[in-house]
């Protein structure tokens, strides 16, 4: 953890002297910075999957929903990593597009849920 | 002289059989007693006939209700209570689990962005969705047992009336049907036409309210909540004072009808006439006595088929108030909005079946509790 936040402080000075000469560079070293850390944090956490599963055989017949959790936060994170970056280059637009993905994204795997809670309000104001 | 004994003693023979037929028959009012007895058990639903046979009350007798043990009610109160207390629990310790696992993944986002925003919509849908069908039924179920009061006390007024009127209280029996059977209707239809619709919108708010921050209904939900308890007091305070009222001007009429019956028996029969007064004394309450049995056995439903509904909602509103709190505590404020709103819809619902039930059971006890 520590090695990874020293090498994002020395690769954030290094793009502040690129960008000042080279910008289309800057951009590729952003994103081999990102793609090292990516890996880095990836082959961490692999420890951790073992015990996730662990975990998911906690919840039984609502382990379903932990897959749904860890599939919507890790759409999020990745959208909202991509949005920054986009942002960085200075493309709105794209950061923009990127999000709305995102959102539309999540609020599908949220549609069985939101169908069923209308089906439960609906049955109570027809009841 | 002769003539004038035969003429003395037909007179004294007329007027004892006239004041025999002021005498109720017993044999025959025992047997109709029965009869009462009869419809009236059968009018209780299934699951509660299991409860009242486990208590050890197979049969409406006076016997089998006095031995009724205190170690009998609570093993069957324990074993009703550890019966609920199952589902509640388990929901509420896998919905803390999710609302940690939410919290720790919500950490990942950015708090303000608008992804943060769709991931807890999404979250706050699936998380609720794991309690919200099951309180759905325990709800729907304390709705049923509302409406088995109600059709148990349509057989239970009538039959509770008659046995009154036979223990030579007739217009005590008037007043009991008269005052009951005008509040049962009234409250059926307080219940389904202003009750019911008020908690399915103030249910449907309280979700809403979760699922949009910008809107808040909040206030709104409050004041329902307000409304119903400050109508239902006032319904309960004139109901139990116009029948406290009516009872005590009635059960006064029935005590005067009676000793004017014992006054004029003792007087007008000689010899005879003041063990005649005894006995039709004694008869009046061997037939109070089978009143009283009836009125204890009707609380005693009225408190069963309600119990397990009340404990139900209690056990709910508790668990959902506590994940509420955890919510709280975690910063997860759409969450705790809407299992707020949840565990206040329970609560307005389980105010209502006590009310219910204490509607029914003060009013049998107010008229067992007049003596003649």
């Amino acid at each position: 953890m520590i090695k990874l936040a020293i090498l994002c402080v020395i690769s954030a000075a290094v793009l502040v002297f690129l960008k000042q000469y080279r910008t289309d560079f800057a951009l590729l070293f952003k994103l081999a910075v990102l793609a090292f850390v990516g890996i880095t944090v990836f082959t961490a956490l692999s420890a951790a999957i073992s015990e996730t599963e662990e975990i998911q055989s906690l919840f039984s017949e609502n382990s379903a929903m932990v897959k749904l959790l860890l599939k919507a936060i890790g759409l999020s994170v990745t959208a909202q990593i991509a949005a920054d970056i986009c942002r960085d280059c200075g493309e709105q637009t794209l950061a923009s597009a990127v999000e709305i993905t995102a959102k539309l994204s999540v609020l599908l795997m949220a549609l069985p849920a939101a169908k069923q809670l209308a089906e439960i309000s609906l049955g109570w104001l027809n009841a | 002289m002769r003539r004038f004994q035969k003429v003395f003693v037909f007179a004294i023979f007329l007027v004892i059989s006239i004041c025999c037929l002021f005498v109720p028959v017993s044999a025959a009012e025992t047997s109709e007693a029965e009869v009462i007895f009869s419809e009236i058990y059968e009018a209780v639903d299934a699951d509660t006939k299991e409860v009242i046979a486990d208590l050890g009350l197979e049969e409406i007798s006076y016997e089998t209700l006095l031995s009724l043990s205190p170690r009998a009610v609570i093993t069957e109160f324990l074993q009703i209570l550890t019966g609920k207390l199952r589902v509640p629990l388990r929901t509420t310790g896998m919905l803390l689990a999710f609302l940690i696992l939410y919290a720790v993944l919500s950490s990942f986002t950015q708090q303000k962005g608008d992804i943060h925003t769709a991931f807890s919509l999404f979250a706050t849908l699936w998380i609720v969705m794991l309690i919200l069908p099951v309180v759905s039924e325990t709800l729907a179920a304390a709705f049923s047992a509302i409406q088995l009061c109600a059709d148990f006390m349509l057989v239970y007024i009538p039959g509770f009336a008659g046995v009154i009127a036979m223990s030579g209280k007739p217009l005590a029996s008037a007043a009991y049907s008269s005052v009951m059977v005008g509040v049962s209707n009234l409250f059926s239809g307080i219940q389904v036409y202003t009750f019911l619709p008020i908690v399915q919108v103030f249910f449907v708010l309280n979700i809403l309210s979760g699922i949009e921050s910008k809107f808040s209904f909040e206030s709104m939900a409050a004041f329902f909540k307000k409304l119903i308890q400050i109508t239902l007091g006032v319904f309960s305070a004139i109901f139990t004072g116009l029948l406290t009222i009516k009872g005590s001007l009635a059960f006064s009429g029935d005590s005067v009808a009676i000793k004017g019956i014992k006054t004029l028996v003792g007087s007008t029969i000689p010899i005879v006439g003041s063990a005649l007064g005894d006995s039709f004394t004694s008869i009046l309450g061997s037939i109070s006595m089978i009143k009283n049995t009836i009125g204890i056995f009707g609380i005693l439903v009225i408190t069963l088929i309600n119990l397990p509904v009340v404990l139900d909602l209690l056990l709910w509103y508790f668990s959902v108030s506590f994940a509420a709190a955890v919510s709280g505590m975690l910063g997860l404020t759409q969450m705790k909005k809407m299992l707020e709103g949840i565990s206040a819809t329970v609560s307005l619902v389980n105010v209502f079946v006590i009310f219910t039930a204490f509607l029914f059971t003060v009013s049998t006890g107010i008229i067992l509790q007049f003596r003649g």
